[in-house]
């Protein structure tokens, strides 16, 4: 068990080190909050350009299990969102990747980009949010898209306040 | 009015159907989180095939009739723990174990230096280094314990490998390096492969849903895959027997070997560099013939030899069966004598021919004389599973039933009871 977590705190230690190389742009920032904890991250995640989304960033929570990568990050949206696959107060995320699909070769940097490609393509046949995904299903994408932007509005943080 | 009512009870109707979809709902979410209890190592020990034989004892005749065919030519049998990963656990733990049997460290160092250089195709698919190295040292480290001292002295002893793969980081490791690996050959070769793609529209979708995941059962074609990358560069062969309900009364075989080399080249000893998998459907465990395990004649390691005495070389003959490797308690050579009385000593009848170089007579030759004597007096050995089973001609589903027959000279009487003759005794001294 001793060798086995020594490995996994290598790999997130490099996993970061690599995060703060190659700037990731679906991010603002990707880093745990607390020095002593590797386990525990934080992130914030663009919204996608040229969507409903532009403009906003949302704070992420990451957790990683202790066997990891074998096994997925619980990651969950700190910031309300409104998004068919995001529960719209607890933050879980619907993604097969951090379920059945996850596999060794991803990276929490890797994961997050794909969070953001899910911003954009929905999958409103299996909502965590039934609203949003009914607006959606129901092919109302005007009504869908301004809901969205209120959220974003509302909720979000602003990519221009960052700076 | 009518209007009125058909409108409620289709609202009824709907109430009605929402429930349902509600209850599947729930359903659906129940079964996505079970999890089967899953125990028992992550690879067991070597067991004897019968044990097959008696799981599906009271089972589907079909089941019946494979099983007790399969016992007589495969005699030895080893669980993978069904935590959906078992495929993948078996052909890696199976890959160790062929390269052992080798018993060629040459062969080992090779596949070593082989395993370093495919690291240049998990580059090629793009993985970065740090993501796989530490997959990758765990499989070359298991590749040179096997490839060394005292390991390689004793290929038939699965001690090493058993328990690096009773170890889960390890375990887990290796297998997520074969399941890389696999998933970038498929993407670097994948004619052979697209055409049986059914459910996933291309390769790298393939790949993503059913190889790359932990805990994603291997099917057929990632089995091609990983036999096609891993097993034949290596010169390694692997078959699975399907174990199901087919109507046949032998397992189905299919071989897994090298297309490319016609079947006239094939090379003595493939039997010998062959991986067996017993398939049962959703589970696979592995399976060995008679031959597997050891060879007809093994020259014991020197090491263990000079325990016994200077200079005995022992050489064994193996019977068709036994429980246990032998090989893996080193006190069955010092201890031939006490090891002939228990069972295990038992099933080696032909135990023969031990010399020392001076001609001596030595203790072990013996505990042989000893042996013969006890096999004169004693009827031939039977298992309590043979005994019950339809083999036995005194089973009476055995096409040569013969009863057990009784004559009147075989009965014994009974002895005379000590104790009441004692109480006759003590009768002389009342009063």
């Amino acid at each position: 068990m001793a060798s086995g977590s020594a490995a996994l705190n290598r790999r997130l230690i490099q996993e970061l080190h690599k995060s703060r190389q190659e700037d990731n742009p679906a991010l603002t920032y990707l880093s745990p909050p607390d020095d002593s904890d590797l386990h525990h991250w934080r992130a914030g995640l663009r919204g996608t350009p040229d969507s409903p989304y532009e403009g906003g960033v949302w704070d992420v929570d990451i957790v990683i299990p202790d066997n990891y990568p074998l096994a997925p990050p619980t990651i969950k949206f700190i910031t309300k969102i409104c998004h068919p696959n995001v529960h719209i107060k607890t933050g879980e995320i619907c993604l097969d990747l951090l379920k059945s699909e996850w596999s060794a070769a991803y990276t929490i940097s890797s994961t997050m980009t794909a969070i953001q490609t899910l911003l954009t393509s929905p999958e409103p046949d299996s909502p965590l949010n039934v609203d949003a995904a009914s607006l959606l299903r129901s092919g109302d994408t005007m009504g869908y898209e301004s809901l969205v932007r209120y959220y974003v509005w509302r909720y979000a943080r602003k990519e221009d306040d960052e700076i | 009015m009518a209007e009125e009512a058909s409108s409620s009870s289709s609202a009824m109707q709907e109430k009605a159907d929402m429930k349902t979809a509600q209850e599947l709902a729930d359903l659906e979410k129940l079964s996505a989180q079970y999890e089967p209890d899953v125990n028992g190592p992550l690879v067991g020990e070597l067991q004897s095939s019968k044990i097959l034989e008696a799981e599906y004892a009271g089972a589907d005749p079909v089941y019946v009739r494979k099983t007790a065919a399969l016992s007589p030519k495969y005699s030895n049998y080893r669980t993978i723990r069904g935590d959906g990963n078992c495929g993948w656990r078996a052909l890696a733990f199976g890959y160790f174990e062929l390269l052992l049997r080798t018993g060629d460290a040459k062969v080992i160092e090779k596949e070593h230096d082989r395993i370093t250089s495919l690291c240049s195709l998990l580059d090629s698919v793009g993985m970065a280094d740090y993501l796989y190295e530490d997959f990758v040292d765990e499989t070359k480290n298991l590749l040179r314990t096997i490839g060394q001292s005292p390991a390689i002295d004793n290929p038939y002893d699965d001690k090493p490998i058993l328990e690096a793969f009773n170890n889960a980081d390890t375990s887990n490791s290796i297998i997520t390096h074969l399941k890389l690996l696999t998933s970038a050959y498929m993407k670097i070769y994948p004619d052979a492969y697209v055409p049986f793609l059914v459910e996933h529209p291309t390769i790298d979708d393939y790949r993503s849903a059913q190889i790359e995941p932990y805990g994603i059962q291997i099917d057929h074609l990632g089995v091609k895959a990983l036999i096609d990358a891993i097993f034949i560069p290596a010169d390694l062969n692997v078959e699975i027997s399907y174990l199901d309900r087919s109507d046949s009364d032998e397992v189905n075989i299919h071989k897994f070997e090298d297309e490319s080399t016609p079947a006239s080249a094939k090379k003595e000893g493939q039997e010998q560099r062959t991986l067996r998998m017993l398939y049962r459907p959703g589970h696979y465990d592995l399976i060995y013939k008679n031959g597997d395990l050891a060879p007809p004649s093994l020259p014991i390691s020197p090491k263990i030899a000079s325990r016994a005495s200077p200079d005995v070389r022992v050489s064994m003959m193996l019977g068709q069966e036994y429980t246990r490797n032998p090989f893996r308690s080193p006190s069955l050579v010092p201890g031939i004598p006490n090891s002939l009385n228990d069972v295990c000593g038992r099933c080696f009848p032909a135990m023969r021919s031990y010399r020392n170089h001076d001609g001596t007579v030595s203790t072990i030759q013996r505990a042989e004389k000893e042996l013969e004597t006890e096999a004169e007096v004693e009827p031939p050995l039977q298992t309590k599973l043979f005994r019950n089973s339809h083999y036995n001609t005194r089973h009476f589903q055995n096409d040569h039933f013969q009863p057990e027959m009784w004559g009147p000279d075989q009965i014994v009487t009974p002895k005379p009871r000590v104790r009441g003759l004692k109480r006759a005794f003590w009768k002389n001294f009342k009063h």
